[in-house]
């Protein structure tokens, strides 16, 4: 696996329309980004099909007639920073039977390829309680693989139990020093993360920067037959219990609502969330959040 | 016999058998641990603190908490009687062997004359086979001939049956008139009871005969057993006997067979020479002699008779150990049904 590239894994993924849309959609995140500081237009140009709806100028569409689309400066020098979450909880497993890391990982690939797609450099800063490791940002194909690969070699653990614990935000802490010119934040970590305890570093991250957020969602741990074990050594749950449908139900809900616990505090500091269950729901859940933030931007 | 109290004989094997299984238990435990620890297969999740405040988690750990206490319980309950069963929870009674060995032969002379002793006699032995353990008993009637009503058997039920027929069949011979019909009914019972002993009409009361063929009431000559014949008659003789009373008694003599010897005859009889020779042929064979006029003294006798025995066979005391396990036994089925419902619930 370490022979072939992400990068490329990821286009292999990605379908070209989708691909398109979220390229265009990581443009008008940018775009925000710059909004009030003077970016202007490049040029109006008719729309076609693929192109995001947003983005139809309509008071130009309503005088020529015709679907028209604002077309605007490429900024190719803008700084996107992942901020990933390397400690023992993303060795645990995804909703999908994925590691969390697998997910985390491709996260980070995708948002990679979309910056390289733009031409646009990729900072990074990965960690947990005991190690912590900084890139600057970079834009080429080369530097970005180097990246994906630190990420990789940092995930790699034989037994998830005696990895590192989160620490979310010494992460927050390091980025928020680390990178002063303003940045698109893409902040990733499991569900359970940002916590409560996490808000005043958001507050001051969202001051200075945009800040997006892909959460890995948790497997449950209830209502599964196979044996189960919790990272942190905390979880008890005898076969007996594991397999009762109503502690898998109670679970549900509770699970639900943390998350919307979540999702709350995030929105109230304007980070835009979502939670993937697996390698197969990152492209969706993306294209979803960045058009999500758009609209929220604006 | 001496009944003793229920003990535990081997109070040690209750401890071992608790030791060994909790060490077992110990043992199993450890290894099983140590497989847990190194098993890898196990599916990592996180952030699964949450679980333990879900209400419906909470009750359901409460549950198996109780199914796990109440497998313990069971475990322990099934220890225990195990290892209660395997020290042989028994009761330990000392009995002396007195009189399993004995064979009693009654030799009743049913001739006319003798009836009053012979129903005496029978109601003493009725009242003795109560106390009976294991002795054999026969009876034997004769007159001219004789007729056995019952072989050596230890059966009792038939013995007291019989006896009973006996003693309601001699209890009035004397007061029955023939011409009644009312004691039409106990004449018949008279005659059943004593039928077969005048099949030789040529005599009556052939003493020597009647004992001869109680002598060869006895079987298992290759044992080591008591055997005695107590003989009630007045030995008036009537006819020619094949056995004179003197070659009766060698008889039984050369069959280590002791004869007790009672003389039921009138007070005018005593000392004549009937008396005198039944009483030298017994005294001979070294059995004890007893004369009475009065049917309630021969009670006395027969346990005179019965305790000479006694002290004879006076054997050393024998301790028999019978088990009990029903009530352990039952301790351990409960413990085992609550282990296997427990561990049922559990493994559900």
């Amino acid at each position: 696996m370490p022979d072939v590239s992400r990068l490329s894994q990821v286009r292999a993924r990605l379908d070209l329309p989708v691909a398109r849309r979220a390229t265009g959609l990581l443009e008008g995140r940018h775009r925000s980004i710059y909004k009030g500081h003077g970016q202007d237009f490049d040029d109006l140009h008719l729309y076609s099909p693929g192109e995001d709806v947003g983005d139809i100028d309509w008071k130009s569409s309503a005088r020529a007639g015709i679907p028209v689309v604002r077309r605007f400066v490429s900024e190719s020098n803008l700084n996107l920073v992942l901020i990933v979450d390397t400690g023992r909880s993303m060795t645990a497993t995804a909703p999908s039977g994925e590691p969390k890391h697998e997910v985390a990982a491709f996260c980070c690939a995708l948002v990679a390829y979309l910056a390289r797609d733009r031409g646009d450099r990729v900072a990074l800063v990965a960690g947990d309680a005991e190690r912590l490791e900084q890139l600057p940002p970079r834009a080429s194909t080369q530097d970005l693989e180097t990246l994906l690969r630190l990420l990789s070699r940092m995930w790699t653990t034989d037994d998830p139990a005696a990895a590192p614990a989160n620490d979310l935000a010494r992460l927050l802490d390091r980025a928020l020093h680390a990178f002063t010119r303003r940045s698109l934040m893409v902040v990733v970590t499991d569900e359970a993360r940002p916590a409560p305890e996490h808000e005043p570093l958001l507050r001051r991250l969202r001051v200075r920067h945009e800040v997006m957020a892909l959460q890995v969602a948790d497997l449950s741990p209830a209502g599964t037959a196979a044996p189960v074990a919790d990272v942190d050594g905390t979880l008890f749950l005898p076969p007996f219990l594991a397999s009762r449908p109503e502690i898998a139900r109670a679970a549900a809900d509770e699970v639900a609502r943390r998350r919307a616990e979540v999702a709350a505090t995030l929105r109230r500091r304007q980070v835009e969330s979502t939670v993937v269950d697996g390698t197969d729901d990152v492209v969706h859940r993306f294209v979803e959040l960045l058009g999500r933030q758009k609209r929220a931007g604006r | 016999m001496v009944t003793g109290d229920p003990v535990i004989l081997w109070p040690w094997v209750w401890v071992a058998v608790g030791v060994v299984i909790l060490a077992v238990g110990a043992a199993g435990w450890v290894v099983s641990g140590r497989r847990r620890a190194s098993r890898q297969e196990a599916t990592w999740v996180a952030n699964s603190a949450y679980l333990a405040k879900v209400p419906a988690f909470r009750a359901w750990l409460r549950r198996y908490r109780l199914w796990r206490a109440l497998l313990a319980a069971g475990l322990l309950v099934a220890v225990l009687g195990a290892g209660a069963l395997a020290a042989r929870p028994a009761r330990t009674d000392t009995v002396v062997e007195r009189l399993g060995t004995r064979d009693i032969v009654l030799c009743l002379d049913v001739s006319g004359s003798m009836t009053d002793y012979d129903g005496a006699v029978l109601e003493v032995f009725q009242r003795m086979v109560d106390s009976f353990q294991g002795e054999r008993i026969a009876l034997s009637v004769f007159n001219s001939t004789s007729r056995t009503v019952f072989p050596l058997t230890d059966d009792y039920t038939l013995v007291q049956e019989e006896l009973q027929r006996g003693i309601e069949a001699l209890e009035s011979v004397d007061s029955l008139d023939p011409e009644d019909e009312g004691d039409a009914e106990d004449i018949l019972e008279y005659l059943q009871f004593t039928a077969g002993t005048w099949v030789n009409q040529d005599g009556a009361s052939l003493i020597g005969d009647g004992l001869a063929s109680c002598g060869l009431l006895f079987d298992e000559a290759d044992t080591e057993r008591s055997r005695s014949i107590v003989l009630a008659t007045d030995n008036y003789v009537s006819g020619e006997p094949i056995y004179s009373l003197g070659q009766a008694a060698d008889l039984v003599r050369s069959r280590d067979i002791t004869l007790y010897g009672i003389f039921g005859g009138d007070r005018e009889y005593w000392g004549g020479p009937e008396e005198l020779e039944y009483k030298g042929v017994v005294e001979a064979g070294d059995g004890l002699y007893f004369r009475t006029d009065d049917p309630a003294l021969v009670r006395s006798m027969v346990d005179d008779v019965v305790a000479q025995q006694a002290v004879e066979l006076d054997a050393a005391p024998e301790v028999i150990v019978t088990d009990l396990p029903r009530e352990w036994y039952l301790v351990i089925v409960a413990g085992v049904t609550a282990l296997v419902l427990a561990a049922w619930r559990l493994r559900e």
